[in-house]
């Protein structure tokens, strides 16, 4: 595709096809992202609804497939309400501030062998750096809104998430250590050789504890006590309406989304097979099988994503004491704990990176 | 030429954000402008080709040390001119203070002119080798004795926060799981007979 572009624009200086063909990157992963969000919020008021024994959205469109297009019309032509005595600037800044860092942090993640669209050398302190971006959204609206509700929601929301990214940053340490790079293409390719060579054999530990912080990183159940609705009626986002609170909804999503895909890539193999490394398969006619593909990665990041709205359908939502001891004197202590197992097998050339 | 450009955009931008840290009235704008400071200063970091120390900059001081700083200056509410009306009084300290600063970065404009002409190669250097493995060989072998006592002071600054701000409560309504999870229905619980129907 990119020799099409550059014979197609070969009058132009090849740093100017570059840029386009950057720009043309980022435009078809925002697509996409977003068309994974419509889906998505079907996808889990569907699955929602058999769990509790319901149909779910039924009435638009065959099957109701699009009721999240419905949605979306009808927030888009929502009145704009900005209250009196909110502060405006950070108002309607907010949303965006927590919208930009989930689309960023698109830029470094490996679909294939072939497609990524900056591979960066810090790729993983980049994903980290980005994350922990998204909170000022959530701690601005909260307190631009001027509103009681909001700021208890949006005060929750700072304290779990900087809470939980120690965690998240401890976990990325061990894949890092595994991985030996901080590019997350080279930490895919340490994965190559089956199912058994993935890192989430020798970092479960981490595996467990990184999709657990993400869950709370991006205030989900169980841990969505920042917009609790039994106690602070919905949180940071109470006084948005219209396009502002569909901003922050496709955001959640977006970096639900996120920590999908990056669980898949550093614990799952990322775009490799499920059979690869069978060499019964490898052999015979399905060895289009064992074959890395984008289609294995997308299949991962679904899992997870059912997984996020499986934990939603089943748990209560958790008390904020209980929140914070789990992730202070459970979480970190673990992977603490693991690095420190994970040096010792490392010396003791236990596990699939004794070969570095 | 590109270059050039960009820089000197990221510069102005760093220099009307930290000029917005001390001239905006609400504090809650001077901390954003001082989050909006240390992006740009990553960014020129950047520009030097130093991803490791940009990156690290942005993750530890906006993704850490900027969030409690917005986060006690939202509980507390503080009106800034209440607070500036002593402005006045440190203002001789504060110009003091402002000229050795920018003697000392004089100074150091000086002295990089003709001693530090060392410092073009290893900016050149990193193009071929990874800045953070370069980093963390340099760190964890030449330095390992600063980079270990430095730990230890950071240790002991969270031990001591830690202990200072720790107040042991009395009377305090618990919940502790482990008796939760080994409560016994026999203990809790006596089954009694009762006798049904009429005698």
């Amino acid at each position: 595709m990119k020799d099409f572009l550059i014979s197609f624009l070969s009058f132009l200086d090849p740093q100017w096809i570059n840029l386009i063909w950057s720009l043309l990157q980022i435009a078809i992963v925002t697509i996409c992202l977003i068309l994974t969000v419509v889906f998505l919020v079907y996808f889990e008021r569907k699955v929602i609804g058999y769990m509790h024994a319901r149909v779910g959205p039924n009435r638009v469109g065959p099957k109701g497939t699009l009721q999240s297009i419905a949605d979306t019309i009808k927030l888009l032509l929502k009145e704009v309400i900005i209250p009196d005595k909110a502060d405006r600037f950070f108002f309607l800044l907010s949303p965006l501030l927590l919208l930009i860092p989930a689309l960023a942090a698109w830029a470094v993640i490996p679909f294939s062998p072939e497609f990524i669209i900056a591979d960066i050398n810090a790729g993983l302190l980049y994903l980290l750096a980005l994350t922990s971006f998204g909170v000022y959204g959530v701690i601005l609206a909260g307190w631009a809104s001027n509103s009681k509700y909001a700021f208890l929601g949006s005060m929750r929301a700072a304290a779990q998430m900087v809470a939980y990214e120690i965690a998240m940053g401890f976990a990325l340490v061990g894949v890092l250590m595994a991985g030996g790079s901080l590019k997350l293409g080279e930490i895919v390719a340490a994965q190559t050789g089956g199912v058994l060579s993935w890192f989430w054999i020798p970092l479960f530990p981490l595996f467990i504890v990184y999709f657990i912080s993400g869950i709370a990183e991006t205030n989900r159940h169980p841990f969505d006590l920042a917009e609790g609705e039994a106690e602070i009626v919905a949180g940071f986002h109470v006084e948005y309406s219209g396009i502002g609170f569909a901003i922050f909804f496709l955001a959640e999503y977006i970096n639900m989304a996120l920590i999908s895909v990056l669980t898949s890539i550093m614990f799952l193999g990322g775009w490799e097979s499920f059979f690869a490394g069978i060499p019964f398969l490898e052999s015979s006619v399905f060895s289009f099988l064992t074959e890395p593909s984008i289609f294995w990665l997308l299949l991962k990041t679904l899992f997870f994503l059912f997984v996020f709205i499986w934990l939603r359908a089943s748990f209560p939502r958790y008390r904020y004491d209980q929140l914070m001891s789990l992730g202070w004197k459970v979480l970190i202590p673990i992977t603490i704990l693991w690095i420190g197992v994970e040096c010792i097998m490392y010396v003791m050339q236990i596990g699939p990176w004794s070969v570095t | 030429m590109l270059l050039e450009v960009i820089f000197y955009a990221f510069a102005s931008v760093l220099i009307c954000a930290s000029l917005g840290v001390i001239l905006f009235k609400n504090p809650v704008y001077s901390a954003v402008s001082l989050i909006l400071a240390f992006i740009t200063t990553g960014l020129l970091w950047l520009l030097l080709e130093a991803e490791f120390l940009a990156i690290v900059l942005v993750l530890v001081y906006v993704g850490a040390v900027m969030v409690l700083f917005l986060f006690v200056i939202m509980m507390l509410n503080i009106h800034a001119e209440e607070e500036r009306s002593g402005f006045t009084n440190i203002a001789p300290i504060a110009i003091f203070l402002g000229l050795v600063v920018a003697a000392e970065l004089i100074a150091l404009y000086w002295i990089q002119s003709d001693q530090f002409s060392g410092l073009e190669s290893i900016s050149n250097s990193a193009l071929s080798v990874d800045n953070t493995l370069l980093l963390g060989t340099e760190l964890f072998t030449k330095y390992i004795l600063s980079f270990e006592i430095a730990g230890f002071i950071l240790l002991l600054a969270i031990i001591v926060s830690i202990s200072l701000t720790l107040r042991a409560r009395k009377n305090v309504k618990k919940q502790v799981a482990r008796d939760q999870i080994s409560a016994d229905p026999k203990q809790r619980l006596r089954m009694v007979d009762i006798k049904r129907g009429l005698d």
